[in-house]
C-alpha cells in the first residue's frame, strides 16, 4: 500500500514538469492562431503532443489550425481523438461535423433502429475515466454502507439504509455493465482516420493485389488487423480491404 | 445546440433539394409512324419555380420530317403543401422519309445550368404499310380510274385571300368545290406538305352550304369544303402545293341495260357512281419579311391584332396569403405561339409559373382568341406594392407597322399576416430568419486543462486506488471491530483483561495527582489499588477477594516470571508499609515507587 502511494505520489511529480513547458508551448501556440498563423500553431500543438502529453484541448486547437489549412484528414483524426478523451463536448462534434461535410467520400451508415442508436449515443456521451470513477464512488458508497451496521447496529434495522445499500449496489452494476460496454468497446476496436488524399484500397496486403475500392482523406474507418506495414480496414457499411499504414492515423 | 444544428443542417439540405427538382424529359407518341403521318414529340419540364422564360430549341430533325406546329402548357400542383409547375412543350412533326432516325437530345438553360434529355429513335415505315385514307362511300361501288371528261364538269379551287403577307400574318386559304354534276361523296386525300407554314384547320359546319356560281356562263354548284389559316414561317416566295381529293359523282351510263335486275341493282337511281380524283390549283404566296425600323426591343414576333389586359382577385391581402395575378392576351393572330410578356413582379412576392389556358377561335376570317395567364403570388413582407405594367409588341399587319400595348400598374396592400411566417405550410422560405448565412468552426479553446501523459489509464491515477482501497480498509476494520465488540460482550473474563491496561493507567494518574499534593497515604494506597485491581483484572479474580497473596499465587500460576512477581510482592508490601508509617515517606521514594508499578504493568501487559 505504502509503495503504491509512493509510486502515484512519484507520477504527480514527474509529470508537473512536462505539464508547465506544455502549458507554455499551448498559450504560444494559440497567440499565433489568433494572428491567423495556423502553420506554426499546428506545429506548437504537434509539438506538445510529441513531448507525450495530452489533453483535448491540444487536440481540438490542432484540429481547428489543420482545417483552416484545408487538411481536412488530420483535422478530422484529431477532432476525433478529442473527442475520444472528451465524448461530450459539443464545440468538437461541431466542428468534426463540419469538417465530415468536406470529406469526398459518402459513406452510408447501416439502418440501426432509433431505440438502438439513441442507447448508443447515450453510452458513449460520458468520458471513460468520468464512468470509472462514478463506478468507484458508486463502488465505495456500497462498502461503506456495508460496513456502517459493524460501527452502528441499530442501522440494520432502519428502512432508509437498506434502501440506500440496496440503491447504491443496482446503480454500482448498471454502471459496471456500461463501464464494460465501453471498454470492451474501446480496448476491442482501434479507429483510424485516411490521411492521405487518396488511397487506393486493395484486396490483400500488397502492392499489386486487386484494388477494391478507393478512399479519399478524412474518411474514418475501422481498423481491424495488422500485417507488417498493411492495416485491415472495414468502412461503416462493411467494405473490407487493405490499405498501407502510413495512409491511415490512428485515433 | 445539437438540435439547433440539426436543424439547420437539415434546412440547408432541403435548400438545396429546391434548387435541384427542375428535371427535363421527352418523349415520342409514338415510336412508328407511316411516312407522311404525323408524330409529336413531347418536352416536359417540372420542378422550377420559374420557368417562364425557359424555351427548349424545337429539335432539329428536318432531314426526315417537317415542323408542323406546337402548342406548349403548364400546370401547377400543390403537392405537401409545395407548388410544383410543370410545363409541357408539345412539337408536330409530319415525317417525310422512311427508315430510322434519331432526334437529338433536346437542351434547356435554367438559371444558367444546362439541362437535356435523352436522344430519342422513331422509325418511319413506308406509307403503304399505314392505312391510306379510305374514301368513306359506298362498298359496293366500282372504282374506276379516273376520266379526263370530268375536269370541266368537275373540279377543286384553292383560294387564299390574300397573296402578299408579312412573315406570321395568317393566310386564310378556301378549297372550294365547282361541280355540274352530282356529288355523293367526297374525301380530302393525305394533307399537302405545306413546308414554311404552320397550319391551323379552321373547321367548317358538317354539311357544306351550297351556292350556284356561274363561271364563262356556265353554272357550277359550288362548296367550301375546307378551309386552313397558314402562318409563314419564313419569308419569299412559297408555294402551297395542290391538295388531292377524291369525289364519287353519279355519272348517267349510255350503255344499254342488260337486264333489270342488273341496272336495278347497280344504281337505283338511273345512274352509276363513279369515284373521280381531283387536284386543287397550286397557290403562291409571297411572304415579306417585318420590317426592320420601328421594331420595338421586346418584340417577340406576334403578328395581327391585340389587347393586353391585367388584374388581380384582391386589391388587399395579408402577407403569406395566395393572390392571382391574370394577364389575358387577346386578339386576332397566332394566338398560340406568343410568349408571355415578361413581369417584374416586385421584391417580397413568390412568383410561382403561372398556369396558361388557351381559346382559339377558328372563325372565316382566321384564327382568333385568348391566352389567359393566371400567376399565383405569394406576397412575405407587408407593406405597398407596384405589379408594374406589362407590355406587348406586335406587329399589325393593316397598319403595317409595330404597336405596343401596355397594361396600368396594379397597386396592391399587404398586412400583417395572421399567422406568424414560420407556421407558413411547408413553404420553408419563410423561415429563411433560421438558417446560418455562414458555416464555420468553432474557436479553439483557450483552457489549457490538465494534461496528462499519453496512454495514461485510469488506474494509473492516486484517486483510482484510494477510492479502491479505502472502502475495503473501512469494511475491514468493521468486521474486525465488530468481531471485539461481540467478544467483549460474552466473555467477561477477556472483557476485564482488555480493560485492565486502561483502568490502570487512569488509577495512576489519579496516585501521580495525589502524588503532586503531597498526599502521601492516599497515594500508596491509589498505587496499590492500580496494581491490585490490574492484576486481578488481567487474572479475573473477583473484586472482592483482592488478597496479596492469593494474586501471587495466581501469578505464580499464570507462570508469570518468578523476577516480576516479587517485584509485585515488595511495592505491595511497600506500599502498605507507607500507608501506616507515621514517618514522612522521602519526595524521592514516592516517584520512584510510581515510576516502579508503572514499569511493572507494562511489563505484566506484555506477560499476560
Amino acid at each position: 500500500m505504502k509503495r503504491v502511494v509512493l509510486m502515484i505520489g512519484a507520477l504527480f511529480l514527474l509529470a508537473a514538469a512536462p505539464q508547465n513547458d506544455a502549458r507554455d508551448l499551448f498559450f504560444r501556440a494559440n497567440a499565433l492562431y489568433e494572428k491567423g498563423d495556423y502553420q506554426a500553431a499546428a506545429e506548437l500543438y504537434a509539438k506538445i503532443i510529441d513531448s507525450g502529453v495530452e489533453n483535448w484541448q491540444v487536440y481540438y486547437n490542432l484540429g481547428n489550425a489543420s482545417y483552416r489549412l484545408q487538411r481536412i484528414g488530420p483535422a478530422i483524426l484529431n477532432y476525433e481523438r478529442a473527442l475520444k478523451l472528451n465524448p461530450d463536448n459539443e464545440d468538437i462534434r461541431y466542428n468534426l461535423e463540419l469538417a465530415n461535410l468536406s470529406v469526398v467520400d459518402r459513406i452510408p451508415e447501416p439502418p440501426q433502429q432509433a431505440i438502438v442508436s439513441w442507447l448508443d449515443r447515450q453510452l458513449k456521451r460520458p468520458s471513460f475515466n468520468a464512468l470509472v470513477y462514478s463506478v468507484l464512488l458508486f463502488y465505495a458508497l456500497y462498502l461503506i454502507l456495508l460496513a456502517l451496521p459493524f460501527y452502528w447496529p441499530r442501522a440494520q434495522g432502519k428502512r432508509g439504509y437498506r434502501l440506500a445499500r440496496g440503491l447504491s449496489l443496482s446503480v454500482g452494476v448498471v454502471l459496471v455493465a456500461v463501464t464494460l460496454f465501453r471498454w470492451y468497446s474501446s480496448e476491442t476496436r482501434q479507429y483510424g482516420v485516411i490521411l492521405a488524399s487518396q488511397v487506393k484500397v486493395t484486396s490483400s496486403p500488397a502492392v499489386d493485389a486487386t484494388e477494391v475500392f478507393e478512399l479519399h482523406e478524412g474518411v474514418r474507418l475501422q481498423i481491424e488487423e495488422q500485417s507488417g506495414e498493411w492495416l485491415r480496414i472495414r468502412l461503416r457499411d462493411g467494405k473490407i480491404g487493405w490499405v498501407p499504414q502510413q495512409a491511415v492515423g490512428k485515433i | 445546440m445539437t438540435l439547433k444544428f440539426i436543424l439547420s443542417a437539415l434546412l440547408l439540405v432541403t435548400a438545396g433539394a429546391r434548387a435541384e427538382d427542375f428535371s427535363i424529359t421527352a418523349s415520342l407518341d409514338r415510336n412508328t409512324v407511316g411516312r407522311n403521318q404525323q408524330f409529336r414529340v413531347i418536352i416536359e419540364m417540372s420542378g422550377g419555380t420559374v420557368m417562364n422564360s425557359v424555351q427548349p430549341e424545337v429539335p432539329d430533325i428536318d432531314a426526315f420530317a417537317a415542323f408542323a406546329g406546337s402548342s406548349s402548357s403548364t400546370n401547377i400542383q400543390v403537392i405537401n403543401g409545395r407548388f410544383t409547375s410543370t410545363k409541357t412543350f408539345t412539337y408536330t412533326y409530319v415525317a417525310r422519309d422512311t427508315g430510322s432516325f434519331e432526334i437529338p437530345p433536346i437542351t434547356v438553360t435554367y438559371k444558367g445550368k444546362k439541362y437535356s434529355t435523352r436522344a430519342l429513335k422513331i422509325r418511319v415505315e413506308p406509307s403503304a404499310t399505314t392505312p391510306a385514307s379510305p374514301l368513306p362511300g359506298r362498298g359496293g361501288s366500282a372504282r374506276r380510274p379516273a376520266s379526263n371528261d370530268l375536269s370541266d364538269a368537275i373540279f377543286l379551287r384553292a383560294i387564299p385571300d390574300k397573296k402578299k403577307v408579312y412573315q406570321g400574318e395568317a393566310v386564310v386559304l378556301t378549297y372550294k368545290l365547282f361541280t355540274r354534276m352530282q356529288v355523293t361523296n367526297y374525301g380530302f386525300r393525305k394533307q399537302p406538305h405545306y413546308g414554311d407554314f404552320w397550319v391551323e384547320e379552321i373547321p367548317l359546319k358538317n354539311q357544306p352550304r351550297t351556292t350556284d356560281e356561274l363561271i364563262d356562263g356556265v353554272r357550277y354548284t359550288t362548296a367550301v369544303l375546307k378551309r386552313i389559316a397558314l402562318f409563314p414561317t419564313s419569308t419569299g416566295t412559297k408555294t402551297i402545293p395542290a391538295q388531292d381529293m377524291e369525289v364519287s359523282v353519279r355519272v348517267r351510263d349510255r350503255r344499254s341495260r342488260r337486264s333489270v335486275f342488273d341496272s336495278f341493282f347497280d344504281d337505283p337511281f338511273f345512274g352509276r357512281t363513279v369515284n373521280h380524283m381531283l387536284s386543287s390549283n397550286a397557290v403562291t404566296i409571297e411572304v415579306r419579311p417585318l420590317p426592320a425600323a420601328g421594331r420595338p426591343a421586346d418584340f417577340s414576333g406576334a403578328v395581327g391584332q391585340f389587347t393586353l389586359s391585367a388584374k388581380t382577385d384582391k386589391k388587399q391581402i395579408k402577407a403569406n396569403e395566395a393572390l392571382t395575378f391574370r394577364l389575358v392576351l387577346s386578339g386576332q393572330g397566332n394566338i398560340k405561339t406568343l410568349s408571355a410578356p415578361e413581369i417584374d413582379f416586385p421584391e417580397g412576392f413568390e412568383v410561382y409559373e403561372p398556369k396558361v389556358s388557351e381559346k382559339i377561335n377558328r372563325t372565316q376570317a382566321g384564327i382568333s382568341g385568348s391566352k389567359r395567364y393566371e400567376y399565383v403570388l405569394i406576397p412575405r413582407r407587408t407593406g405597398a406594392f407596384t405589379i408594374p405594367p406589362a407590355a406587348f409588341s406586335y406587329f399589325d399587319p393593316s397598319a403595317r407597322r409595330y404597336k405596343t400595348i401596355t397594361t396600368p400598374a396594379l397597386d396592391i396592400t399587404v398586412l400583417e399576416s395572421d399567422r406568424t411566417a414560420g407556421t407558413v405550410a411547408g413553404t420553408g422560405l419563410s423561415k429563411r430568419d433560421v438558417e446560418l448565412i455562414g458555416r464555420d468552426i468553432r474557436y479553439i479553446t483557450r483552457d489549457a486543462g490538465p494534461f496528462q501523459p499519453i496512454g495514461r489509464q485510469v488506474y494509473h491515477g492516486a484517486a483510482f486506488w484510494l477510492l479502491l482501497v479505502v472502502p475495503l480498509l473501512v469494511l475491514g476494520y468493521g468486521m474486525y471491530y465488530r468481531a471485539n465488540q461481540e467478544k467483549l460482550g460474552s466473555n467477561v473474563a477477556y472483557a476485564r483483561s482488555r480493560k485492565a491496561g486502561r483502568v490502570a493507567r487512569r488509577q495512576l494518574q489519579q496516585a501521580h495527582k495525589l502524588m503532586q499534593k503531597g498526599d502521601v497515604p492516599g497515594f500508596y494506597a491509589e498505587l496499590a489499588r492500580a496494581l491490585t485491581h490490574f492484576a486481578g483484572n488481567k487474572l479475573n479474580v473477583m473484586e472482592g477477594s483482592l488478597v496479596r497473596d492469593e494474586l501471587i499465587t495466581a501469578l505464580r500460576d499464570r507462570s508469570v516470571p518468578e523476577e516480576q512477581v516479587q517485584a509485585f510482592e515488595s511495592i505491595l508490601a511497600e506500599c502498605d508499609f507507607r500507608r501506616f508509617a507515621l514517618s514522612e515517606a522521602p519526595e524521592d521514594a514516592m516517584q520512584g515507587a510510581y515510576d516502579r508499578v508503572r514499569e511493572l504493568i507494562t511489563e505484566l501487559e506484555k506477560v499476560l
